[in-house]
């Protein structure tokens, strides 16, 4: 299982010390990411499934705090590698795309100067080499006459091509991990199929493995093979995408798909809503975080955490499939 | 891991419940969570206003408080000094001249024989009074204006803001002097001239801040709710603002002082026999080597009441910062 | 269907903006929203989609009166409001309402719960003291569902979805005929969408409240609409009933928006066709002439550049602003 894994994460936690006390974002999570493999990871606002996905990176602010079990990256421990390890890491090995294409471009370098900036730091390519090269990907994200847009500034780029532009900088370096955090969240619907679609294509070309990050269960749908559900701080369910949707096991995710599963259909019906509201990661409840909001919660499920359990190889942290098994 | 911050000890990684159980649970627990157990929009946090988050958070840092209490001895020694020692600030007296400070002359005496606590105590009133009104002046007609300009916005606004523009070409050099050739030599008119251009920056803050908050959607909503325009910069804007211009308030009065201190120094400022602290480092320059105390003991004080206004303005702005609220 | 509650008629609303390019700093007209007709029965919701820049919260602002338009009319309860003053406006704030998109931004931080509930009550006399006015605000909140101990607590207290609560109880207040909701959950997560939504539809069966409901998610929009509005750069381009709407899309644009909204059902995305846009929607600035989608529309043809497509009624009220269907029919 994880002879083939290119990221293995087991026990991560991740804090943030904030004015009034600590607020655990990641409280737990065993993750692994295989080679190819196009994987997303859910949840909502606040579970932890970016600040999983920075702490892998390195790139959390001065205020967090990590500490793992073990954190692998192709064979390599990120846990003690050096800052400089690191960044030779980025951008190369790991490329990575925000959400908001409008401030993860620099106004003042041309696009030309970004996407050169790491073929010629991490590959040492020659000036016209790397130019050649970024003109390729340019053209491979869709993007027209790419010898003349290289030498444009991102202010004269719509909030789409930006995006397109960060994927070509994320892959110009036929990174082994993507990792896409939100990357359509900002666009509308109808940019959001291109950059999707461009994603799906880029991945089946290169064979880089996707970390697609998002809240939107249907971006998760369009695109990804395997799905990790995480609700306050710590990862619920996690299985094959047709499982997740067909045949969800934790109540998590069966609430969160009932809630958009009754919208857009034709005939008019009472939605079915999750009661209350997440946990407070400052002061996380004692047991599941989904205890409160759970239509089947039992007392075991205040007290104790349950662990992410192997219930005929689909996974899912849930003290109901223990009562099956033990009953 | 442990942090230590502003004096608390957060634990980062606290126990998790869990992994308690082995194979064996007890089949009790498996019955169903009671209702109150379920309460998942209970807000366990503390309730806490925005001005009390803000105290709170003055309270917990130390150079802020440190500056509190300075210039609270400093008032303190301004009100009181001259009651406690039996000499008046201007009265010589030539059979104790150039003393170092003793039993009698806790700061010693100056080459008239005045005594120098008394007069250093006096120049705590002045630099106080012209720091703590000058700021309040500028900040009644800054706020007053910018918040006008501000809310008022279009054609109104570009010529208000010119206007400012204008004023502020003339150096602040030249209208103190201006003012003193008319209103003469004395803490009043330091004040004016200080009031007259200082004022300027003030203005042009509460504008920018009043322009920012005016597009946020609370205020589109107190106009959906039908509030008036009087009401909405009362109830809304200024309460909104009010972190920043306190914050400023209490930068400008360290300026405020310094720039008397200037004044007097160079002698332009308040005339003698009156002391300031200005005029006492001035006064006791040509014997600085022979009796260092005489400027020694001006120096500290303008030192440290700017160094405690500081501290106080750093710590409010950290207190007050809307950001750094969660 | 007892009569039309509000109706808008050729409403245009231009904004002026300064002109960077020009060292005169002469003023160019942002054509926001440019000739806008559609009416809402009592009691009724009225779905607006369309995706950013496309002019849909301006209609929602206009329609009570934030904006003054620059041209068209909004009848309201019989009467047109679009020229009046504030002052003449002033009652009418009473009955018309908003709730807001960002719950963190809609409410004042330095105000508790309970005097930003009970501040429309004051401003328009509806409680005569101080105890009738704790009551009613007591009531309202335990009417959205959060507590009477959450009155005396800030905004910063809540979380996204009790403070999108608090913003609907404002509304609320004053017993309002009609409510604009701009975009009122789509800065929540899906779990708590849900709730709003069917809190929205309560208040509707038990007040008889009209909505105007604007939105880019269009699965919301159906799940709510009676009938449905499709915006493109400040036009109406396609109304209708809710469910013909969805089901037999006339204009392009509805069509490819529809087929890019992603399905929560793998299956169903490995199948499906999708027709995916090229390119960005034109700035408002300078909007092309004619058709304003003719520039990504694959079926536009020469008379879409010559002409404004008029929205047309194509079967019993479904309308669409499209040459193709004018020609066809």
């Amino acid at each position: 299982m994880s002879g083939d894994a290119l990221l293995h994460i087991k026990n991560l936690r991740t804090s943030f010390l904030m004015s009034d006390g600590v607020v655990q974002a990641v409280r737990g999570v065993d993750l692994s990411v295989k080679r190819g493999e196009f994987l997303g990871i859910v949840g909502e606002s606040g579970c932890g499934k970016s600040v999983t996905m920075l702490s892998v990176m390195g790139l959390l602010p001065d205020n967090a705090a990590i500490k793992a079990d073990t954190l692998t990256f192709d064979g390599k421990d990120l846990l003690s590698a050096s800052p400089r390890e690191m960044r030779s890491i980025h951008g190369d090995e790991i490329g990575m795309i925000f959400q908001d294409p409008m401030t993860s471009l620099d106004p003042l370098f041309t696009i030309g100067n970004q996407l050169m900036e790491p073929l010629r730091i991490h590959r040492k390519m020659s000036a016209s080499e790397a130019e050649r090269r970024a003109a390729e990907t340019l053209e491979m994200v869709g993007i027209s006459s790419p010898a003349q847009r290289l030498k444009q500034y991102p202010h004269e780029f719509s909030g789409g091509m930006r995006q397109r532009v960060m994927i070509a900088i994320a892959m110009s370096c036929s990174p082994k991990l993507l990792i896409a955090d939100e990357p359509t969240t900002a666009l509308d619907v109808t940019i959001q199929a291109q950059i999707l679609e461009l994603m799906k294509d880029m991945k089946e070309k290169s064979g880089t493995a996707v970390v697609l990050i998002t809240h939107d269960l249907g971006v998760i749908a369009s695109v990804c093979s395997r799905v990790v559900v995480m609700y306050g701080g710590l990862i619920m369910e996690e299985g094959e995408c047709g499982d997740i949707f067909y045949d969800p096991l934790h109540p998590y995710t069966k609430g969160l798909l009932a809630s958009v599963s009754g919208m857009g259909s034709g005939e008019k019906k009472k939605l079915v809503p999750i009661p209350g509201s997440p946990p407070d990661l400052m002061n996380p409840p004692d047991g599941c975080p989904f205890a409160a909001r759970c239509a089947f919660a039992m007392k075991i499920c205040a007290a104790a955490t349950p662990k992410l359990t192997n219930r005929g190889g689909r996974l899912a942290a849930c003290w109901m499939l223990r009562r099956k098994l033990t009953a | 891991m442990r942090i230590r911050m502003t004096g608390k000890k957060f634990d980062m990684f606290p126990e998790r419940s869990g992994d308690i159980w082995g194979d064996d649970i007890p089949a009790e627990l498996f019955e169903p969570l009671s209702e109150e157990c379920r309460e998942s929009d209970a807000i366990n946090r503390e309730s806490m206003s925005y001005w009390g988050q803000a105290r709170a958070k003055m309270a917990a840092d130390p150079l802020a408080m440190a500056g509190l209490v300075v210039i609270a001895l400093m008032v303190l020694f301004a009100i009181l000094g001259p009651l406690i020692r039996p000499f008046p600030y201007d009265e010589q007296n030539y059979s104790a001249i150039n003393q170092t400070p003793n039993a009698e002359h806790w700061f010693g005496t100056d080459k008239f024989g005045r005594d120098l606590f008394v007069r250093v105590a006096y120049g705590a009133r002045i630099s106080l009074a012209v720091g703590i009104v000058a700021a309040f002046v500028n900040v009644t007609i800054g706020v007053i204006y910018g918040g006008v300009s501000g809310y008022l916005g279009g054609t109104a606004d570009m010529i208000m803001m010119r206007i400012v523009d204008i004023m502020d070409t003339i150096p602040t050099l030249l209208y103190i002097i201006l003012v003193m050739i008319f209103l003469g030599s004395n803490v009043r008119s330091i004040i004016t001239a200080l009031c007259l251009s200082y004022w300027l920056n003030t203005s042009r803050m509460v504008r920018a801040q009043v322009l920012s908050i005016r597009t946020q959607d609370f205020v589109m909503a107190a106009r959906v709710a039908g509030e008036s325009g009087w009401r909405i910069l009362t109830r809304h804007m200024i309460p909104n603002s009010i972190g920043p211009i306190i914050v400023m308030v209490t930068f400008l009065i360290p300026q405020a002082i310094f720039y008397e201190a200037f004044l007097s120094f160079i002698g332009i400022g308040i005339a003698v026999p009156v002391a300031s602290w200005g005029t006492l480092a001035n006064d006791s320059l040509s014997n600085m080597n022979m009796y260092p105390h005489l400027t020694i003991f001006p120096l500290v004080a303008i030192s440290l009441t700017i160094f405690a206004f500081n501290f106080v303005g750093d710590g409010l702005r950290d207190a007050l910062d809307p950001r750094l609220k969660r | 269907m007892n009569g039309e509650l509000l109706k808008i008629s050729d409403l245009k609303m231009y904004f002026r903006v300064r002109d960077v390019s020009s060292w005169l700093g002469a003023h160019r007209s942002l054509k926001a929203v440019d000739g806008v007709s559609f009416g809402i029965g009592r009691g009724r919701t009225f779905g607006l989609v369309g995706e950013s820049g496309c002019g849909k919260t301006t209609v929602g602002r206009t329609a009570l009166r934030l904006y003054r338009p620059t041209d068209g009319s909004i009848i309201f309860d019989g009467a047109d409001i679009a020229g009046l003053s504030d002052k003449e406006f002033f009652p009418y704030r009473r009955k018309m309402q908003m709730i807001f998109q960002d719950p963190f931004t809609s409410l004042d931080p330095r105000q508790t719960v309970g005097d930003i509930i009970g501040t429309p009550l004051t401003v328009h006399h509806l409680v005569s003291n101080r105890s009738e006015r704790a009551e009613r605000v007591k009531e309202l909140i335990n009417m959205v569902g959060l507590r009477s101990d959450h009155i005396g607590r800030y905004p910063h207290e809540f979380s996204g979805g009790q403070r999108q609560r608090i913003g609907i109880a404002r509304a609320l207040a004053t017993m309002p005929e009609f409510i604009v909701c701009d975009e009122p959950v789509s800065a929540l997560d899906v779990s708590i969408q849900a709730q709003i939504i069917n809190l929205l539809e309560e208040f509707q069966e038990k007040f008889g409240i009209t909505y105007l409901f604007i939105s880019h998610d269009l699965s919301v929009v159906r799940h709510i609409s009676h009938r449905v509005g499709v915006m493109y750069l400040g036009r109406l381009v396609e109304a209708g009933e809710v469910n013909e709407l969805y089901e037999n899309m006339l204009h392009p644009y509805t069509k490819s928006l529809m087929s890019a909204v992603p399905a929560a059902d793998p299956e169903a995305a490995k199948t499906r066709r999708r027709i995916i846009l090229e390119g960005d929607v034109p700035s408002p600035l300078d909007p092309p002439s004619g058709c304003p989608f003719r520039t990504r529309c694959r079926e536009a043809s020469a008379v879409c550049a010559e002409q404004t497509p008029p929205l047309v009624d194509v079967r019993s009220g479904h309308m669409a602003a499209c040459h193709k269907l004018s020609i066809k029919g």
